[in-house]
């Protein structure tokens, strides 16, 4: 919509074309596409990997690099005095009574309590919003839809929430720094636009992919090595591919490589899966090859692409090699704490964040919900959390319990 | 492909009739004409043709104020604005240069109605920061984006 909107308006000048990959395959070699959305401008003289705000598509386009360089170069448009160096433009958000961080089901459902419930509320999503739900191919398990691909339900999701509540997407939270309670002080975040004064916080950033930690795998990220099935497996249709893991997600993922025409083999370092029942036995039925007891050592590859895999046996330390035109990696989830400890808040033993069961942290105004406290991590716990953090922020905003 | 819409709809619609009725809601704030040219070349992807095609049909059946016109590859018009990818469609061509190489399946076809919105409003859309940076560009861009149907 960026391309879209700037096309919009200067004609003359800008020209947008949204390029489906799976049906101009040419295109996407030329341009060495492994990820989505990635954009080309000027025919190769500066790309631009994933979503990013408008603003920084718009500075990007416009002078050919990426807002890093351009921050480096100290020739980022509108950054001069303030205090922090990373935030351009000057759009000042304003005050609010609460502000969600992240756009998953908890936070979305935060988002509908705190508005239903009278709050100023805003919720800000560094990607897009639905979280880990939307990158799901097939939910079966949230009551009231039997079946239903992940994106939908989220779509569904963040239409009733943003009835209620702004949504920001694109639009990550750099830094928040929270004031002296006892002097009426407020929370401040910052965002790659600007800064929101807030009585309270709810995190509920969720959690991210656990890497393999195997060489290669940096290197290769984008170009051979993904993370997400139901965002690149069209890219792999008849093609090699292997999915590394064996739990829901793995093998969710791989039936869904399967039926979209992808040569598939799951690479699990145990001797079975930890998966739910229904799904091993699809697997077994779909009669998806199974490398057990093998850990992958390294990704190799020609530099420019990832395709070829090395192979360890955990039970008798051998290697084979396996060869493949891409990897999915699907071992599990890291809660996403940065926020939650560079704001000091407790975590608990096993690094998710630590609340009480009416979601609040540790430090007063600041709750937490979703798969960011740990927990069992399915949809109907985060929309649960996210709606009790919502009422206790209310509760605390209207009688604030540390004043007692 | 797994099917997005299945073909079961009375008078010949191709969009089911839940998503026929939001249109019809949201098209009720187009004020200038949307014209949609697409291109196909037979042979070639053609279920995104037919999907491109009979997706464009219903618009421009839902309101006076969307046309649609549909061109082979290669044709004079294909010639004229340089289109080789089948299907291609081209919003406005005359004014703007907005495509979408291949069909806008998924998450994509939100972005192709909001683009008729915006066409037709002749609005951007862009904030008070992002337009005036805008402003200082005086050379060509082209911003291809790739997409997934995800």
């Amino acid at each position: 919509m960026n391309a879209i909107k700037c096309a919009i308006a200067k004609p003359g000048l800008v020209k947008a074309e949204c390029v489906e990959m799976n049906e101009n395959p040419e295109l996407t070699e030329k341009f060495e596409v492994g990820s989505v959305p990635h954009t080309v401008f000027n025919n190769g003289s500066h790309n631009a990997m994933g979503l990013m705000p408008e603003e920084r598509f718009v500075v990007e386009m416009v002078y050919l690099k990426s807002a890093e360089q351009l921050l480096e170069e100290g020739a980022l448009p509108g950054m001069d005095e303030k205090e922090k160096t990373s935030q351009y433009g000057t759009i000042e958000p304003g005050e609010v009574d609460l502000v969600i961080v992240g756009a998953g089901p908890a936070g979305l459902t935060a988002g509908i309590y705190a508005v239903r419930a009278g709050l100023k509320a805003v919720v800000l999503e560094k990607s897009i919003v639905g979280g880990q739900v939307a990158l799901t191919p097939v939910v079966e398990n949230y009551p009231g839809f039997a079946t239903v691909p992940g994106k939908q339900l989220m779509d569904i999701m963040s239409e009733h929430a943003r009835e209620y509540v702004p949504v920001h997407e694109g639009e990550g939270v750099e830094s928040i720094k929270i004031g002296d309670l006892k002097i009426g002080e407020t929370i401040k975040v910052t965002t790659n636009r600007g800064a929101y004064s807030a009585k309270a916080l709810i995190l509920s950033t969720g959690a991210s992919y656990r890497k393999l930690g195997a060489a290669g795998e940096d290197r290769y990220f984008g170009r051979g090595i993904n993370y997400c099935a139901s965002c690149d497996g069209y890219l792999y249709k008849d093609k090699k591919a292997a999915i590394i893991g064996g739990g829901n997600t793995a093998l969710t993922d791989a039936l869904h490589l399967k039926n979209l025409g992808v040569d598939i083999t799951i690479i699990h370092r145990g001797d079975s899966f930890r998966a739910q029942k229904p799904l091993q036995d699809s697997v077994a039925h779909e009669k998806i090859p199974i490398i057990w007891n093998t850990e992958v050592e390294e990704i190799q590859g020609d530099e420019r692409r990832a395709n070829n895999l090395r192979l360890r046996n955990t039970k008798d330390g051998s290697t084979t090699e396996l060869a493949v035109d891409g990897a999915f990696v699907a071992i599990g989830q890291v809660a996403s704490t940065e926020l939650a400890k560079a704001l000091g808040v407790e975590l608990k033993e096993d690094g998710f964040v630590k609340v009480d069961s009416a979601m609040r942290t540790n430090i007063p105004r600041v709750y937490a919900a979703g798969d960011l406290t740990g927990g069992l991590q399915q949809i109907v716990t985060a929309i649960g959390e996210g709606s009790i953090a919502a009422m206790s922020a209310f509760e605390d905003i209207s009688h604030p319990y540390w004043k007692e | 492909m797994t099917p997005v819409f299945k073909n079961d709809n009375p008078d010949g619609w191709f969009l089911p009739e839940d998503v026929r009725k939001q249109l019809l809601d949201t098209f009720k704030s187009l004020k200038g004409e949307v014209v949609l040219e697409v291109f196909t070349q037979p042979g070639s992807s053609d279920e995104f043709n037919e999907y491109m095609v009979q997706f464009c049909t219903d618009l421009a059946r839902l309101t006076d104020l969307i046309k649609l016109q549909v061109f082979d590859i290669p044709s004079a018009r294909a010639n004229e604005l340089g289109v080789t990818a089948s299907p291609t469609l081209c919003i406005n061509p005359d004014d703007y240069h907005i495509r979408f190489l291949g069909a806008p399946l998924g998450e994509e076809g939100k972005a192709f109605i909001t683009a008729i919105m915006l066409v037709s409003l002749k609005m951007s859309a862009l904030s008070d920061v992002s337009a005036p940076m805008l402003e200082t560009l005086n050379e060509e861009r082209l911003a291809q984006v790739f997409v997934s149907p995800t």
